[in-house]
């Protein structure tokens, strides 16, 4: 009997009256909103996703930092890049390792990052850019003790 | 017909996994591979400096090719024989430019005549990218040991 009476109070409930989307559905003739997705499929597509990107990561591949001033020559015949030590050339500027070092401090800075680790010489320079800036830059590495060159180029004809 | 059916006394076999955690951590996965992954692969062209890398006893006696690039972008090339003769070329550049057509046939050429290694000498004022792109050539061609000038 209580049921009925708490059944019929909430039946005559002013709230419940203002409710116009019932979640739980009301009664056998209204059906509930809920509803389950799937998410097998979902998961599966993600799986093979992040199987994918890290199929793609390489930790041995080295990372260049590439800008809108800096536009790098391309090559067909390349290697993979990998480690070393990236001496950019950007409008007259040269950074090693991404800290700007004077033209008169490069040999300094290469010496103390060969003795460091010995990793080849990563020449990262615009394409436009004179031989000049380029054999400057393998002369202060020949001097450090760098034996290994490795131009950074983009993949192409 | 099916076995993991339960009926009223058996317990239903029938498992519902909430993979909601799962899709969480994939998501935040591919977030985190999404931003680190990298877009434009940079490529590597190796080289060692042409003169003063090995030690006279370390350097292989064979046949040579030499590649020079003057200011005018004339090309100068030439096979040094191990016995001492040499073939030398000139190939004018082709309006203000580098002749690429006759360097890549003289590569051609030169992986014939077993050039041990190849020595390029560009100028000054050579651009960057040409210098790149007779490397490249020689790579094509089956040149493998190739020496850069650093003037």
């Amino acid at each position: 009997m209580k049921a009925s009476i708490l059944r019929q109070l909430k039946q005559q409930s002013p709230i419940l009256s203002m409710k116009r989307i019932n979640g739980d559905g009301d009664g056998k003739n209204k059906k509930s909103l809920f509803f389950s997705l799937n998410l097998t499929t979902l998961i599966d597509a993600f799986c093979i996703l992040v199987i994918f990107l890290l199929s793609n990561m390489n930790g041995r591949v080295q990372n260049i930092q590439q800008n809108e001033k800096l536009a790098l020559p391309s090559a067909a015949q390349t290697d993979l890049l990998t480690e070393g030590l990236v001496v950019r050339l950007e409008q007259n500027n040269i950074f090693v390792d991404d800290k700007l070092v004077d033209k008169n401090a490069v040999v300094e800075t290469l010496v103390k990052a060969y003795q460091k680790d010995k990793k080849p010489l990563v020449i990262q320079a615009d394409k436009k850019s004179n031989y000049e800036s380029i054999a400057f830059i393998m002369r202060a590495g020949g001097q450090a003790g760098f034996e290994k060159y490795v131009f950074a180029v983009l993949p192409g004809t | 017909m099916s076995m993991i059916q339960g009926s009223k006394n058996k317990k239903d076999l029938n498992v519902e996994l909430n993979l909601l955690p799962v899709f969480d951590v994939l998501s935040v996965c591919i977030c985190f591979l999404l931003m680190t992954v990298v877009w434009v692969e940079v490529r590597a062209l190796e080289t060692k400096q042409a003169f003063g890398g090995q030690s006279e006893a370390e350097s292989v006696k064979g046949s040579s090719l030499w590649v020079t690039i003057d200011e005018r972008n004339n090309l100068i090339v030439s096979i040094k024989q191990a016995n001492g003769s040499e073939t030398k070329k000139l190939a004018p550049a082709k309006s203000g430019a580098i002749d690429f057509q006759y360097a890549e046939k003289f590569y051609a050429f030169a992986a014939t005549q077993s050039v041990t290694s190849t020595h390029i000498l560009p100028s000054k004022s050579t651009q960057y990218e040409q210098v790149i792109r007779m490397m490249d050539l020689a790579k094509k061609a089956g040149i493998i040991n190739i020496g850069l000038s650093p003037i």
